[in-house]
């Protein structure tokens, strides 16, 4: 427990400052949004309560941040109850290492991604939703759907490569434009 | 290359990955910087489309409930109205509504705030083995001698159990009038009412048995169940009730709008089988009240209030919120109040943020002003800019990072925000 509570303020700043960066790389080694979603708050919670052991330099705070949110991540990985194919300990070094390089443009990213969303429809956008949002297995989202699974997993593929086609042409324009 | 890794990385992410194509992907991000930048990019889109697809899904499921709920206020009017009276605290400082006071009038007289009834006191049960049972003010809950394990009878009202691994021949037995439950570790939740035991399972799974003693089912983490005394069996996935979330995906005004999207889908869906009153007030206010645990030490009390109808309140800087906490907060906890308000079309307009630093009478934590509320960092307007603001619903949180058990008794939403339908 650190000897010096955090202002409510900075605290908040700090966490919103980092969140996509926590939910991404938490997303990446545990490879569960709802897993993630709970590294993600207890990585906040020991932010809070470690706040005095924060290092003040941002590229410093961001490496410490990292070690904390692989340390809970791998927790939360060896709570999980069954069998999981983990990364080992050298790929996860190198995951750390494409981190640290910083998301350009998140902004119009995120929303580039939300006009290319309200194009796409249909089952496409349901699966997706169901396997995003409510995270459900694919089996299950197979036979909601009456479809083979198989099926589930190429809508899911082509839908994000189409949603990722479609932000870099996007992006691409808008740079273009003087 | 990279087409291979970016499928094998997309069926990593749908859970499609074979042993063999696992070992093929860690080689690959071993050696291969491009593959390590490959699953950072789909993860980082992985996660900005749940929340930008979260977002209207709530939205959509928002509509859905809140049409259900108009139906069901209707028949249980009377009912509702009580239960608003016993919630509300009254008190002499603040703005109300008439409807409100209409209801207070019928109400029986409301204690002092010091009267509180402390939810701890006997509240929560821990076993031998560490397991706790947390119950609510009103539960009627039994300690019977058992052969081995622990014997537990409700009788009414509703307990919450996290129950730590245990060997099979040594059950947690939760008897209710209708079922018996036989536990060897998980989260749970069980509710009597009305002749019919509610279930609802977050951790693990608990397998149901009859009052007979026959095997009735297993209820899995994610799932609820419900048996009235004729047999009479229901059941479905928490996920199928989806709470008030009426905003549709509109531009975010800022990150702490981000960070709270982001969250707030996975504590309402926790919030679903812990939500311990619904709202349904006769001026058109519709509601949701629960405690929200978190996986280790932590608990989002979640609170979450809509107009049934095209009415809107009208948000003051003067006005006050009278927050009843009914444990107090551990001492040195930053807790926080976070309203999330959103306008007529349900797009966000702000969140505020209060830093709760209880004192005084018990734990009603009286008296916060709109106004010396402080927006979140990247908030777009100043709360002296919220003046006469139209919002259609308020998202509230309360943060306490070790507060376990933290419950928000009420919101004086009388005082906090004027209902104008």
């Amino acid at each position: 427990m650190s000897d010096r509570m955090p202002d409510p303020q900075e605290l908040v700043r700090f966490l919103a400052r980092h969140q996509g960066l926590m939910q991404a790389y938490a997303y990446a080694i545990v490879n569960d949004l709802h897993l993630m979603e709970d590294v993600v708050q207890e990585t906040s919670l020991f932010v809070a309560e470690r706040w005095a052991q924060l290092p003040p330099e941002h590229a410093a705070a961001e490496r410490w941040l990292k070690g904390v949110l692989r340390r809970k991540s791998l927790e939360a990985l060896r709570e999980k109850p069954g069998d999981h194919l983990h990364l080992d300990e050298a790929a996860l070094a190198r995951l750390d290492e494409a981190f640290d390089e910083p998301e350009p443009d998140r902004a119009q990213r995120v929303a580039a991604l939300r006009h290319c969303l309200d194009h796409l429809a249909g089952r496409a956008r349901s699966v997706l939703e169901a396997r995003h949002v409510e995270g459900e297995g694919c089996e299950r989202i197979a036979a909601r759907i009456g479809r083979p699974v198989a099926t589930v997993y190429t809508i899911l593929k082509r839908a994000r490569q189409a949603l990722a086609d479609c932000v870099e042409r996007r992006l691409a324009r808008a740079g273009a434009r003087p | 290359m990279s087409d291979e890794i970016d499928a094998l990385i997309l069926a990593r992410q749908a859970g499609a990955l074979s042993v063999e194509e696992h070992r093929r992907l860690e080689r690959l991000l071993r050696d291969d910087p491009a593959a390590t930048r490959r699953l950072a990019y789909w993860s980082r889109q992985a996660v900005d489309l749940r929340l930008l697809l979260g977002a209207s899904a709530h939205a959509d499921r928002g509509r859905r409930r809140r049409a259900a709920l108009a139906a069901a206020a209707s028949v249980a009017l009377a009912a509702a109205a009580a239960l608003v009276a016993l919630m509300v605290w009254p008190e002499g400082d603040g703005v109300t509504t008439p409807s409100l006071e209409q209801v207070l009038a019928a109400a029986p007289p409301a204690p002092p705030a010091e009267a509180e009834p402390p939810f701890v006191a006997g509240a929560a049960l821990t076993l031998a083995d560490g397991s706790v049972i947390t119950r609510e003010d009103d539960a009627r809950l039994r300690r019977l001698p058992a052969a081995a394990g622990d014997l537990l009878a409700l009788d009414d009202g509703r307990i919450a159990c996290d129950v730590r691994a245990r060997a099979a021949d040594a059950p947690l037995l939760v008897r209710t009038p209708q079922l018996e439950l036989r536990v060897v570790g998980t989260r749970f939740s069980v509710a009597v009412s009305g002749g019919t035991t509610r279930v609802a399972v977050e951790e693990g799974a608990v397998t149901l048995h009859s009052a007979r003693g026959d095997r009735v089912g297993r209820v899995q983490a994610g799932q609820w169940r419900s048996v009235d005394g004729r047999g009479h069996d229901s059941y479905g996935h928490l996920g199928d009730l989806g709470l008030l979330r009426p905003w549709d995906g509109a531009t975010p005004a800022g990150s702490w709008r981000t960070l709270f999207d982001a969250s707030m889908p996975r504590v309402l869906a926790r919030m679903r089988g812990a939500v311990h009153a619904e709202i349904a007030r006769p001026d058109g206010l519709l509601g949701a009240l629960g405690t929200v645990p978190s996986s280790q030490n932590s608990a989002w009390s979640v609170f979450e209030l809509t107009t049934r109808r095209a009415g809107h309140f009208l948000v003051h800087p003067e006005t006050r919120l009278s927050l009843v906490l009914l444990q107090p907060p551990p001492a040195g906890d930053v807790v926080l109040l976070v309203l999330v308000l959103n306008d007529e079309r349900g797009r966000f307009v702000t969140n505020l943020f209060h830093h709760l630093r209880p004192a005084g009478r018990g734990w009603n934590v009286g008296g916060i002003r709109v106004g010396d509320c402080f927006v979140g960092p990247d908030g777009d307007r100043s709360v002296a800019e919220l003046t006469g603001m139209r919002c259609v619903s308020v998202i509230g949180v309360v943060f306490g990072p070790r507060s376990r058990e933290m419950r928000l008794g009420w919101l004086r939403v009388a005082d906090a925000l004027r209902a104008s339908l």
